[in-house]
């Protein structure tokens, strides 16, 4: 090397205007390097798997049906069909559960008098045994739902109708507009995404708070109404919550495949999410233990709930099942002990109306309230009903003071009089908190929020 | 063509060279043109690369010009100016190669690897040019001990990075819901390697430029 050339190296070595800056994004993008190679012994080829998460993916879709016999073409007519009301009092979503002196509202009559053709459509819809709702499941987990919405105010507007039948006197009407919702839930039965589980949840939460109004306001008496608005239990809801975790976990399997292989066309479904753009290009680092971590996750669900345990928590299963960073995998899977609760609390729900109506009936047949459930036995049930969580026999409570109800919509003061019977399960807590917690019926009492459990009231007996 | 001659030649560091007009000016090692190209050329892919959604055509041209850019800056340097050994010249490709290989091979990472090997290869060219300028300016002419400056350069430049993941573990850690549990043991590692990289780095710059700065303020050499 020459003298002149020596010197041009020392300059060179001098020089650090450029290297300042490359040393800043070279650092950055060598941490990646380095992510990765950390990452690659646990690293999974997300084209191999696609295939078979597609698949399975694909597997979810229910089986085709005729359109003829399709009921989901008829409730689109009925969807159609739906005219909103004139008035803005008469918004739906919180007067379904209105005392019965609503339900004689000119304006509401003649509101549900111009839904004769939706109504009849309903009708014709939920007398159809089969449905398919034609979803696109090529888009996986971004496919819509749009049904969902209008299924929701389907069965409120039928729950309406319910309760204007039951205030007229008419129960079997009232029961039977009460199992086309129920109908309406089996028609959406089929697709397993845990929204849609949900939303049928919510529907029979709706069912569920219009009988609890029907019995409390428009209590029926005759042994064959009280009978009509009975449903046989759903006893085997895990297998519900089963299959639709099942479904969820599927499609959150072949969504992880779909990220990991960094196509353009989940690029909608991050910005959906809130995930910053820059970041597309590098959600896929992680991809090998997301998917390991996320495999781990959905079998463990699978066996607990196969083992009998409705108490998860989402903490504990998520973390023995951690196989590396697995931040996806955390951010989109659902909240399963949420989600159980709801199931778990629906089926309460249920457990506890359907021995509320026995208890009417017992109350028709000998004339006086029973006075522990234990009565009910071999007349109405093999055993004491039990709840869903901890298979606890529910409790019978007699009020023996006067209750004051909770005042919504500027509704007037309402008492519950001494002698109104709370039928109550435990909850998911297992203990007896006297039936606090959850009821359509809110009354003004004290109310912890560890109380949970699930009741049921029912007037004292007219003399 | 007098401003192009400027651009050609640094300003001289000693105060008793400057004061003597009779000494002709230190040209430049590298091709400032290209070093300007390659160094846009990085900002603009580093730009692409967080608009990926918006503009997806743009990353992949702008990952090729940068490799493009670095490969002739860096070979000129090596090639023309240093003129480097075989052997030199075969551990710089293995390293290349061999990290490149690492994250391109990984499954899942090919394409993000792809866009991030000029960065590899700006990480390993700038190392080994750094590492024989050194070697050079330390008079050091033993093969093993060229490539022995070379790796501790590269070491030394990949002590941030390594600092850095070993923080992000650190960091995770503290959310176990993260999943960084099964790299706990490799936190301290990480940081310890990159420190002792950084302190390295630093000796041999330190060095470098005491050495560099006193050929320059030199009379003759």
């Amino acid at each position: 090397m020459t003298n002149t050339q020596l010197l041009s190296l020392a300059q060179w070595c001098l020089a650090c205007e450029h290297r300042i800056v490359w040393q800043f994004w070279m650092s950055i993008l060598l941490l990646f390097v380095f992510i990765i190679i950390g990452l690659r012994g646990n690293a999974e080829d997300p084209r191999k798997n696609y295939p078979e998460s597609h698949k399975a993916l694909l597997g979810l879709i229910p089986p085709p049906i005729p359109p003829a016999e399709n009921a989901a073409h008829v409730y689109r007519k009925a969807f159609a069909a739906v005219v909103a009301p004139a008035s803005p009092t008469l918004e739906l979503d919180s007067n379904t559960s209105r005392e019965s002196a609503y339900f004689e509202k000119p304006e509401l009559l003649a509101y549900v008098d111009s839904l004769a053709t939706y109504y009849s459509l309903l009708d014709d819809a939920t007398a159809m045994p089969k449905c398919n709702w034609e979803l696109n499941y090529e888009q996986g987990f971004a496919m819509t739902m749009p049904h969902h919405g209008s299924m929701r105010h389907a069965a409120r507007l039928l729950a309406i109708r319910a309760r204007l039948r039951a205030h007229g006197g008419d129960h079997a009407g009232a029961a039977r507009d009460l199992k086309r919702i129920e109908s309406m839930v089996v028609h959406m039965a089929d697709e397993r995404t845990l929204l849609n589980t949900l939303v049928r949840i919510s529907m029979q939460a709706i069912r569920n708070d219009v009988l609890q109004r029907i019995i409390f306001y428009d209590t029926p008496i005759d042994p064959r109404d009280i009978q009509a608005y009975r449903t046989p239990l759903n006893t085997h809801w895990t297998d519900d919550a089963l299959k639709t975790f099942d479904g969820e976990f599927t499609m959150q399997a072949e969504m992880l495949d779909r990220i990991g292989m960094q196509g353009d066309d989940n690029a909608t479904l991050l910005k959906g999410w809130g995930v910053p753009q820059g970041a597309y290009l590098f959600l896929g680092l992680m991809y090998g233990s997301e998917r390991k971590t996320q495999r781990a996750f959905a079998q463990d669900v699978a066996s607990s709930l196969h083992a009998g345990n409705t108490t998860l928590t989402d903490d504990e299963i998520y973390r023995r099942n951690l196989k590396g960073p697995s931040v996806l995998v955390y951010m989109t899977g659902a909240s399963l002990s949420h989600a159980m609760t709801a199931f778990g609390r629906n089926a309460d729900s249920q457990i506890s109306a359907d021995t509320a109506l026995a208890i009417l009936l017992f109350r028709a047949k000998h004339a006086r309230d029973p006075n522990s459930l234990d009565e009910l036995v071999s007349e109405f049930f093999p055993s004491v009903p039990v709840d869903a969580f901890n298979k606890k026999p529910l409790t019978l409570l007699v009020e023996t003071n006067e209750l004051e109800l909770d005042r919504r919509n500027n509704s007037p003061k309402q008492m519950l009089p001494a002698g109104t019977l709370r039928v109550y399960s435990w909850g998911k807590n297992g203990v007896d908190d006297l039936g606090v917690g959850y009821r359509s019926i809110i009354i003004r009492e004290k109310q912890q929020t560890e109380c949970d459990d699930n009741a049921f009231f029912i007037p004292p007996m007219k003399k | 063509m007098n401003w192009l001659k400027k651009l050609k030649t640094f300003p001289r560091h000693s105060p008793q060279r400057n004061a003597d007009a009779s000494v002709p000016p230190v040209p430049h090692m590298d091709s400032r043109l290209l070093r300007w190209l390659a160094t846009l050329s990085a900002i603009e892919t580093l730009a692409a690369m967080f608009l990926y959604n918006q503009a997806t055509w743009l990353l992949l041209p702008s990952v090729a010009a940068l490799g493009v850019f670095l490969s002739l800056y860096f070979s000129h340097l090596l090639l023309f100016r240093m003129q480097c050994s075989l052997v030199e010249l075969f551990a710089i490709t293995t390293t290349y190669g061999i990290f490149t290989g690492l994250v391109v091979s990984t499954p899942g990472a090919m394409k993000i690897g792809s866009y991030l090997s000029p960065m590899i290869a700006a990480w390993v060219l700038y190392s080994a040019v750094s590492g024989i300028a050194n070697a050079t300016l330390f008079g050091t002419t033993t093969i093993r001990a060229r490539l022995l400056l070379m790796a501790a350069v590269l070491w030394g430049n990949a002590a941030l990075p390594l600092i850095g993941l070993g923080a992000l573990i650190f960091a995770w850690l503290f959310n176990p819901r993260f999943g960084m549990e099964i790299y706990r043991d490799y936190a301290w590692p990480l940081v310890i390697i990159g420190v002792l990289g950084l302190a390295l780095n630093a000796a041999i710059f330190v060095k470098t430029r005491r050495i560099a700065k006193a050929m320059l303020a030199a009379p003759t050499l």
